[in-house]
């Protein structure tokens, strides 16, 4: 059988074609090429630019025919969930941003009783001084674990709003119509 | 590909369904039959998208019926012929064709066109 025609049945197998259909058209097809090459014609004279990319032609004769039964591409798709998922993780990594900034000023307005000192405790072996009292890390003049608190929180919320902000429209973005149609002839 | 041919592709995409209907109005044919009667009025279709898709798309809309028959010699081939629906379709198609075609020449007949190499 011809390698185009063997190529074309993988993907109308690939794409859940019936197997009447498909070998019906893989007869008409290799009895088209047959007779072209009995006339001395070229395969692209029965095919077009069809015969460049079998797998793409396979596709849009099932299409346009109605007996393709799943979708040629899933690419799409996966790019949603990848965008989707890229999302989500950036909006928890503001959440625990801004988590951690309201940690440290809960303990600063509890004076030096901060949640590290809860950890101290619940720690089976010495804990490092950094982690008994953020007073204590970011000892100085002023004492900078406020501002630091403040900075964390406030960061982590506008960053909260600004993917939530950017996340409505782009959810709604519409992939363009040539990406939805790579490898189909555009006369379809 | 250049300009021109991505013109032709252009233009042909709009009617080589009219052009196919056309063909199978002169009586019943395989796929490969068909590419022969357009390629024997000078419409070749190498560079150019396959009939295939066309024609299943021109049988799932009901524009064509299909058998199977013995072809000279060789192994049964699907045949298409047109059906009132195709014919109907071909005769709004060739109307419409042809009043494009008309205004396009009153604009481009009027165009003198002066080329320095």
């Amino acid at each position: 059988m011809n390698q185009f025609v063997k190529a074309c049945q993988r993907e109308w197998k690939r794409l859940g074609v019936p197997e009447s259909a498909a070998n019906e058209m893989a007869a008409d097809l290799e009895a088209d090429l047959a007779e072209a090459q009995a006339d001395g014609a070229s395969p692209e004279a029965v095919l077009g630019n069809g015969y460049f990319d079998a797998r793409s032609f396979a596709a849009s004769w099932a299409l346009a025919r109605g007996v393709a039964h799943v979708s040629p591409r899933p690419t799409p798709t996966v790019q949603l969930s990848a965008r989707t998922l890229t999302f989500v993780a950036s909006a928890l990594v503001c959440l625990v941003i801004a988590a951690g900034g309201f940690l440290l000023l809960a303990g600063h307005a509890s004076g030096s009783t901060s949640v590290a000192v809860a950890l101290r405790h619940s720690l089976p072996r010495p804990v490092p001084s950094m982690f008994v009292s953020p007073h204590r890390f970011f000892s100085g003049p002023g004492n900078g674990v406020e501002p630091l608190g403040w900075v964390l929180l406030i960061a982590g919320l506008v960053g909260f709003g600004l993917i939530l902000w950017l996340w409505k429209p782009w959810a709604t973005t519409k992939l363009p119509e040539s990406n939805r149609n790579i490898g189909l002839p555009s006369y379809l | 590909m250049g300009e021109s041919g991505g013109r032709r592709t252009q233009l042909l995409r709009g009617v080589l369904d009219l052009c196919l209907l056309a063909v199978m109005g002169e009586g019943p044919a395989y796929g490969y039959e068909m590419t022969k009667r357009l390629g024997e009025r000078g419409l070749s279709i190498v560079g150019e998208g396959s009939i295939y898709p066309l024609l299943g798309r021109l049988e799932r809309d009901g524009l064509v019926d299909t058998h199977r028959a013995a072809s000279n010699g060789g192994p049964p081939r699907k045949y298409y012929r047109l059906s009132g629906q195709g014919r109907r379709a071909l005769a709004a198609g060739i109307s419409e064709w042809e009043t494009t075609r008309d205004a396009v020449d009153a604009v481009l007949g009027l165009a003198t066109v002066e080329v320095s190499s």
